[in-house]
């Protein structure tokens, strides 16, 4: 409960709050109130510009509403995040935990592995897996979880190897606890606060990778649209229509922007030397 | 110090080694097939296209054509384009010129910007202006660097017709430094963005982490002007983690260049490494990636060495 306060007590964070939570109800509430869905062709009322009739924000090359495809694209950017976000801390936090917990062999194998794959250009990684699947929101949320759950595995083993030699652990160690009683009732709740911040910059690197995924062609595919495969039509349109290409940006940065800013307002409200005035720096 | 040297040329040898065998794995067993554009061709016969495929050695097994793309590589031979049939040597250094100037300009011009972003605000903690740097670099960080580039294109070449839209010079004009430069600055500028925003958050937190440490508090109390403390003291403090971060910048300048080369159709090595994706040309993409992958893992090494150069601690022999 505290963590909450102080959070919402950091401006930005709870700005972040906002702008996350209000994309989120426009992506639910406002399709059904849009007189003309997301897929549906006008070609008498072609590069409207915003404030336009019955289309708030215009048309696109063949007369789709924008806004419906935004709210589309939206609620496609955000499931994507949310879901290779979850499959990425589950699998991230399982194997952290244990080669933090045991180390040895399979902890140096699998710390040589992800060197390894941080050395790949994260685009060319994307892009190869992206030729794997069927494209689509299901292969994007595989591939960015893929290479999402690195990281999240590399902060748990941290977190849980800087822990090992506290006296509190040893205590409980020495007492008998077994190895699950230790993970989950010692170690999680002691990094809980490490995983909430990382998962939550890692829905918003999700959203920005499936953005570029589809800029590139490999992610959700037309007419489906995503607000990456928006920004890739946009560009045969500058000269005629520059809101094509401005509008899904602005959508991609409210949400992003709003996770980061909420993914670091975190990392304040959960850092135990920020919560009272300097002086117990441990 | 020789010891650690060899310890971290052995860990940087083992990295290459599962980048090449992953990347080799993942090119060849994706979907799509090299020989596809050739299959197109009218009067191609499938024996034509066996014996091509014979040639190209693509019909060995897997394992046989690392290890035959491996040797050939360890002897300095990087192997022929599928495309063209030239070197791939040849053609990565042909292109790796255009993105040096590219990424080379982009760096200085974030290090630059971001580094001077960071100290103002770390010397000015907590003000206006110090939260102001704080939360446009966390939206520039927030933002796709290719939305930029469209932005950039159609507000500076479209609408106002200042900057040419991509190229690295005019086609069919003679080339003039003028002429470079006005091609040059779209497309740096954008790829700059995102990491001078980078650099800002990093030089802010290293430099607010070395003011708070008690060796600052000792220098101002023995009358030590706030200028020289913070060009003795703290700046030189600071220098650690932000050469880490050049290092660890390095080769995601390539990737980011990556997108950007592909916004502004600047003929670098990005647009080279997405090309032979596509094509399915195999030596080409590997190449890149081996490259690449050097690049990164000798960057993490000279970092190593810059610290024992920046850190007069490290210079003794490590027990």
């Amino acid at each position: 409960m505290n963590t909450v306060r102080r959070l919402l007590k950091i401006r930005t964070a709870s700005a972040g709050l906002v702008l996350v939570a209000l994309l989120a109800l426009a992506c639910v509430l406002v399709p059904p109130l849009l007189p003309r869905g997301p897929l549906q062709i006008d070609l008498h009322h072609r590069f409207l510009p915003p404030l336009s009739g019955i289309h708030p924000l215009g048309t696109d090359e063949i007369g789709r509403d924008i806004l419906a495809r935004l709210l589309a694209g939206a609620r496609t950017s955000l499931l994507i995040g949310l879901s290779a976000m979850a499959l990425s801390t589950v699998t991230g936090c399982i194997t952290g935990g244990l080669t933090g917990f045991y180390g040895g062999w399979t902890r140096i194998i699998l710390m040589r592995l992800v060197d390894a794959v941080l050395c790949f250009p994260t685009i060319f990684l994307l892009l190869t897996l992206a030729s794997f699947g069927q494209p689509g929101a299901a292969t994007i949320i595989g591939i960015v979880s893929l290479v999402a759950w690195m990281e999240v595995s590399r902060v748990v083993d941290g977190q849980i190897r800087a822990l090992r030699d506290r006296e509190f652990i040893v205590a409980v160690e020495a007492m008998g606890a077994s190895a699950t009683h230790m993970l989950l009732r010692e170690f999680l709740p002691n990094i809980a606060g490490a995983i909430v911040v990382v998962s939550t910059l890692n829905v918003a690197r999700a959203i920005l990778m499936e953005a570029y995924v589809s800029y590139l062609g490999n992610g959700i595919q037309p007419p489906q649209p995503s607000l990456g495969n928006m920004l890739n039509d946009a560009q045969e349109y500058l000269r005629p229509d520059p809101w094509l290409a401005i509008l899904p940006g602005i959508v991609i940065a409210i949400a992003v922007i709003g996770l980061n800013f909420i993914g670091d307002g975190l990392r304040t409200a959960l850092d135990p030397r920020q919560s009272n005035a300097s002086g117990s720096r441990r | 110090m020789t010891d650690a040297f060899v310890s971290r040329l052995a860990r940087m040898a083992v990295t290459l080694a599962i980048v090449s065998v992953t990347g080799f794995l993942l090119l060849h067993l994706a979907p799509g097939d090299p020989l596809a554009q050739f299959a197109l061709s009218p009067g191609m016969t499938a024996t034509q296209l066996g014996a091509m495929r014979h040639q190209m050695g693509l019909d060995a097994a897997l394992p046989l054509q690392y290890l035959r793309w491996l040797g050939a590589l360890l002897t300095g031979d990087w192997g022929r384009s599928f495309r063209d049939h030239q070197p791939v040597l040849t053609i990565i250094l042909g292109h790796l010129g255009a993105t040096l100037e590219l990424a080379g300009t982009a760096a200085l011009l974030a290090i630059w910007t971001g580094a001077a972003a960071g100290l103002y605000g770390a010397f000015r903690q907590g003000s206006r202006a110090d939260h102001l740097i704080t939360v446009a670099s966390i939206i520039l960080l927030s933002i796709p660097t290719f939305w930029f580039g469209l932005v950039f294109i159609s507000l500076f070449s479209v609408r106002l017709g200042w900057l040419p839209s991509g190229n690295i010079h005019t086609v069919g004009a003679p080339f003039s430094p003028a002429d470079y430069l006005k091609h040059l600055i779209l497309p740096a500028t954008v790829l700059a963005l995102a990491s001078a925003a980078t650099w800002s958050r990093y030089t802010r937190n290293a430099v607010a982490d070395v003011l708070g440490q008690d060796f600052i508090r000792t220098a101002r109390a023995k009358g030590l002007s706030p200028r020289k403390i913070r060009s003795r003291h703290v700046l030189r403090n600071a220098l650690l983690p932000m050469i880490t971060l050049a290092g660890l910048q390095f080769p995601t300048l390539l990737s980011g260049a990556l997108v950007t080369e592909t916004v502004f159709t600047w003929p670098g090595i990005g647009r080279l490494f997405l090309d032979s994706l596509e094509y399915r040309d195999y030596p080409v993409a590997m190449g890149i990636l081996m490259f690449s992958a050097v690049l990164a893992t000798a960057g993490s090494i000279v970092t190593d060495a810059l610290y024992t150069v920046a850190d007069p601690r490290l210079r003794q022999a490590r027990p």
